[in-house]
């Protein structure tokens, strides 16, 4: 994987109270978007047992873990409150780990690296941003197959080592969002049926 | 007066217990792992036509979707399925659309609920179906949702 910054969802998955679950390079995330509007990418473990936040719930300023309720606040992953200890607070070292999320053209974008480059300059035009396609097949069996088409930006989320989402913005109003989903649909499937 | 038994890990039980309990029908429990619907003396073997017979009007489905979820029920490990749902409902909730019919769940999101919820357990991740995950989350927010062991509510 190179040193980049990837988009991993669009803004609109991220809906109110809600828990997206998604992975990059085989690191498994939790997005959420806290009641102000901040998206929080959050490894998707809990630092207690190691569930899965992903099956816990967004209570608006802070995540709770669905095993034993713990509770981590927006932006900081910080334990905020632990039910079985109710007058106990947490120490400063008992946290979600967290990544850096930025917000640009529709999509959210995170890195796990500590210097990537920039995200790609895709300059003023509004991008409407195209529903994920979900590939199975690895992103080098994908990157060669993308079309070249004007006002059709595409990006490609490596999940693990076999599994790649590809992320669409559009910038040409002409061509409906079903239009742009049934060509990706297609393409996916021409590379998941050559894919041993 | 309606009365049900049935085993409580059963996803057939699971779906008329979601019907009653959502749409607010008044029923009976009774013992026994058997699934057995009575509604005023007249039993009901079959728990799709059950579904669909006892579904107030504003409960009732179209028939693609209703028909979607049994194929689901009797294919439950069908990616293909999942796709399906998953680009339906993403479209749906650009199109005002939030349940799999339109606007207020039916029987189809009911039909199509157990075998979304049970399938990490038959071993299909929902990570690669988003709007599939999010539609779970609108169905367990509806009021008088119940569980079943494995599926959990979400506080509003």
């Amino acid at each position: 994987m190179s040193s980049s910054w990837y988009p991993v969802a669009s803004g609109d998955d991220l809906a109110p109270r809600h828990v997206f679950h998604t992975a990059l390079g085989g690191q498994e995330l939790a997005l959420w978007r806290d009641d102000a509007g901040f998206a929080n990418v959050w490894e998707n473990r809990c630092p207690h047992r190691g569930v899965r936040l992903t099956i816990g719930a967004n209570l608006g300023t802070e995540l709770r873990c669905q095993y034993h309720g713990w509770r981590f606040s927006s932006g900081s992953g910080q334990c905020a409150a632990i039910p079985a200890h109710p007058g106990f607070t947490p120490s400063q070292g008992l946290k979600v780990k967290t990544y850096p999320c930025v917000e640009r053209y529709g999509l959210v974008w995170t890195t796990l690296d500590e210097s990537p480059e920039d995200i790609p300059d895709l300059g003023a035009a509004a991008w409407r941003s195209l529903r994920a396609i979900f590939v199975e097949a690895p992103l080098a069996a994908i990157a060669p197959h993308l079309p070249e088409q004007t006002g059709l930006a595409l990006f490609l989320q490596p999940v693990s080592e076999t599994r790649t989402v590809i992320h669409g913005l559009s910038g040409d109003m002409s061509f409906s969002p079903r239009q742009h989903d049934d060509a990706l649909t297609r393409l996916r499937d021409r590379i998941e049926s050559a894919t041993p | 007066m309606i009365s049900l038994s049935g085993s409580p890990l059963s996803r057939e039980t699971y779906r008329i217990r979601l019907l009653f309990d959502l749409a607010g029908l008044a029923y009976e429990t009774l013992d026994g792992a058997e699934l057995r619907i009575e509604v005023e003396g007249e039993r009901f073997e079959d728990a799709w036509r059950a579904l669909s017979r006892l579904a107030p009007p504003d409960w009732q489905a179209d028939g693609r979707w209703f028909a979607f979820a049994r194929r689901l029920a009797s294919s439950p490990t069908d990616t293909a399925l999942f796709r399906e749902l998953d680009q339906h409902l993403w479209f749906g909730e650009r199109e005002g659309s939030p349940f799999l019919c339109g606007d207020h769940p039916t029987v189809a999101d009911i039909g199509c609920f157990p075998e979304v919820m049970m399938s990490e357990q038959a071993g299909i991740s929902r990570m690669p179906y988003p709007a599939l995950r999010r539609w779970s989350d609108r169905v367990r927010r509806l009021p008088g949702f119940t569980v079943m062991p494995g599926i959990f509510t979400l506080p509003a």
